[in-house]
């Protein structure tokens, strides 16, 4: 309770809603991310006590996470990149006229998620980071490859499709200089080429402009003049209740999965989004209705991102090792405070650690009422006519990539992944794969070439090593699960004619 | 054989431009340093090389897979690519695709107020907005843009030809 006083002081209330509330503006903008709103605003906690400057951070980390599922839902265009999994759901779910339940679904299973993962960065803090720190290469090689199997199982329809997407990200990720040699990669001399394609302009020509230009070709000029969203823009708070009750054992899934992710170092809030929304479809009973505007594609991915955020903070606390950029941020914030994130913390600033544990649960709170508040903002926003609407998107989208290096380069890569993906959604080629492949393919590269000269060349102990067997049978697993379904439902089926 | 057209559909074209990405990438790599096999250091072509090899397979599959199921997929006549550019709502959307282009060559030397305003007129008026809304509703655009980037996050944006005027 003494703690709990001790964080509702007035001096540290302020900034940490005046923080929170930037948090929903700045994630809700594409092309601006959660570790932009962080980085943003952690010049500004150099001169507050430590507590006010972690509860600015932490409160902002949430709710940009959060508010990324906004123009998700309602514009087809994720906020942030954990946002990218809630596109496909929750958008489809807003077609059918279903966005105030994605939304409010979007907004109870955030808090949900956010609280679990805060709860089990309390109380299991200490055992996940030792589990994490044991791994190496091999064990990170086979993670990568866990996530990037997810987008097999994300596609719909053709799965060749699925992989040609899926090894365009990849190859599109070796552009830039060679982690080992440093040797510069198709950059034709282009020194912005040599630097690697950002995957945020990216996501962003995907998913924004291809949806402009998609939006455009489709409709006439006539219809230009009506609302952008003609469904109900606002959270509908009335079924909520019932549709969690019905996915409990889900939102229990991915907030785990959320945490344990998160607190990989390097895999932050979006990989966690991704991994959860498969598990989920693996999962579900109905797997057919993923990606056409399902209640759990919605709940998976939502829920994770959040809980993945309790998760970073794991390893960054207990060993001072990041879990995500947005904690890395908060590490150096942590060093210029005088304080030294690892072990040694739990023991000399146990007040604090307290204090910050108690900032993350309540910043859940928090992000019930001004994520709701967030909402209604945006309800505003969306009654304005299509076309005014798609020229801001255009031009948010446009000058949100510009934003992240100050680069008219990014503007152009925006354009070219905007052409890129209003074509191969016309011949029904999947997105999401793309950008899973882009995200995880150095994580993928580097592993795999560092564990290689750690071995001289063998491949074995990328099987033989107990984690990595581990993630190595999951993989198969995976991949296994649909056939040995169809196999024993085919023996049931024979055995009930029988 | 009656009811199968060999003709080009988009499974076909799928499939050449994988291979010709794998290819370019093929031709491409032999000039990057070797690695060194015995200490198992992979060169910078290795990941390139196998994704390649990845897209080449892909890319058979998807010519394979047009021929198999030619009747599925509508054939790439001259009509129906003449269509393309027929109707009057694609037109709109080549149209914005050249806009961007123009808002890119002219960010840096118009600067971001006259690039972004003339951009979001153009843009609107072209998709019906009348010609008072346009200018009211870009130059709101315009300035929440400035404020938001600009003020509030204190991002760099370009002033262009309107640095020679103080702004």
């Amino acid at each position: 309770m003494e703690t709990i006083l001790s964080v509702l002081r007035i001096e540290i209330l302020i900034p940490w809603l005046l923080s929170m509330v930037l948090g929903i503006f700045v994630g809700a903008m594409p092309g601006l991310t959660a570790t932009m709103a962080v980085a943003l605003i952690v010049p500004l906690t150099f001169h507050t006590p430590p507590i006010v400057g972690l509860a600015m951070i932490l409160g902002v980390s949430f709710t940009s996470i959060f508010a990324g599922d906004i123009p998700a839902t309602f514009l087809r265009v994720p906020g942030t990149p954990a946002s990218g999994a809630a596109v496909l759901d929750g958008y489809e779910m807003n077609k059918q006229g279903k966005g105030p339940l994605a939304i409010a679904l979007d907004l109870i299973c955030s808090t949900l998620g956010g609280l679990i993962g805060v709860l089990i960065l309390i109380t299991v803090s200490p055992v996940l980071a030792s589990f994490a720190l044991k791994f190496t290469h091999f064990e990170y090689f086979w993670l990568a490859l866990l996530g990037l199997s997810m987008s097999a199982v994300i596609t719909k329809g053709s799965t060749m499709k699925g992989l040609i997407s899926m090894v365009g990200g990849l190859i599109l990720s070796t552009i830039g200089l060679d982690i080992s040699t440093g040797y510069p990669r198709f950059s034709f001399g282009s020194t912005y080429l040599m630097g690697g394609i950002n995957f945020i302009p990216v996501m962003i020509g995907l998913f924004g402009i291809s949806e402009v230009l998609r939006s455009i070709s489709v409709t006439s000029l006539e219809d230009m003049g009506n609302a952008a969203v003609t469904t109900n823009v606002k959270a509908d708070f009335r079924s909520v209740g019932t549709v969690m009750a019905r996915n409990k054992r889900l939102i229990l899934q991915s907030s785990l999965i959320g945490t344990l992710i998160g607190a990989l170092p390097g895999a932050g809030a979006d990989i966690a989004a991704w991994v959860s929304y498969g598990m989920a479809k693996k999962t579900s009973k109905k797997p057919e209705t993923f990606g056409s505007g399902s209640e759990e594609g919605v709940i998976a991915p939502t829920t994770a991102n959040n809980a993945a955020l309790g998760g970073t903070w794991i390893p960054a606390l207990v060993f001072g090792i990041p879990g995500d950029s947005i904690t890395a941020i908060v590490l150096g914030a942590m060093m210029m405070y005088g304080l030294k994130p690892g072990p040694l913390v739990f023991q000399g600033d146990r007040v604090l650690v307290n204090q910050i544990f108690t900032v993350a649960v309540i910043s859940q709170f928090f992000l019930l009422i001004l994520g709701y508040l967030g909402i209604r903002a945006f309800t505003w926003f969306f009654k304005f006519p299509r076309n005014i609407v798609l020229a801001g998107i255009t031009i948010f989208s446009l000058i949100g990539a510009y934003a992240m290096r100050s680069s008219v380069f990014d503007i152009g890569i925006v354009l070219v992944f905007g052409i890129l993906g209003y074509l191969m959604e016309r011949v029904t080629i999947p997105l999401p794969p793309f950008i899973l492949g882009l995200i995880l393919g150095p994580m993928i590269e580097e592993n795999l070439r560092i564990g290689l000269v750690k071995t001289s060349g063998n491949f074995w102990p990328f099987f033989t090593r107990p984690i990595s067997a581990f993630f190595a049978a999951t993989l198969i697993l995976i991949f296994l699960y649909e056939p040995i379904k169809l196999l024993i439902r085919k023996k049931l089926a024979r055995r009930t004619n029988l | 054989m009656p009811g199968k057209s060999l003709r080009l559909n988009q499974e076909h074209i799928i499939g050449f431009i994988c291979i010709a990405i794998s290819l370019v990438i093929l031709s491409i790599t032999p000039t990057f340093p070797k690695g060194k096999a015995a200490i198992g250091l992979t060169g910078p072509a290795f990941f390139p090389n196998l994704l390649a090899l990845i897209y080449i397979v892909c890319g058979i599959y998807q010519l394979w897979y047009g021929t198999i199921k030619a009747t599925e997929f509508s054939s790439l006549t001259f009509t129906a690519f003449k269509n393309l550019f027929n109707k009057k709502e694609t037109q709109t959307a080549y149209l914005v695709i050249i806009m961007m282009v123009g808002f890119i060559l002219l960010f840096d030397f118009l600067g971001f107020i006259l690039t972004t305003y003339l951009f979001l007129f153009l843009f609107m008026r072209r998709l019906g907005v009348s010609v008072l809304h346009s200018l009211f509703y870009s130059f709101i655009l315009t300035g929440t843009i400035y404020f938001l980037f600009g003020w509030l996050f204190t991002i760099s944006l370009p002033s262009g030809i309107l640095s020679y005027v103080g702004l």
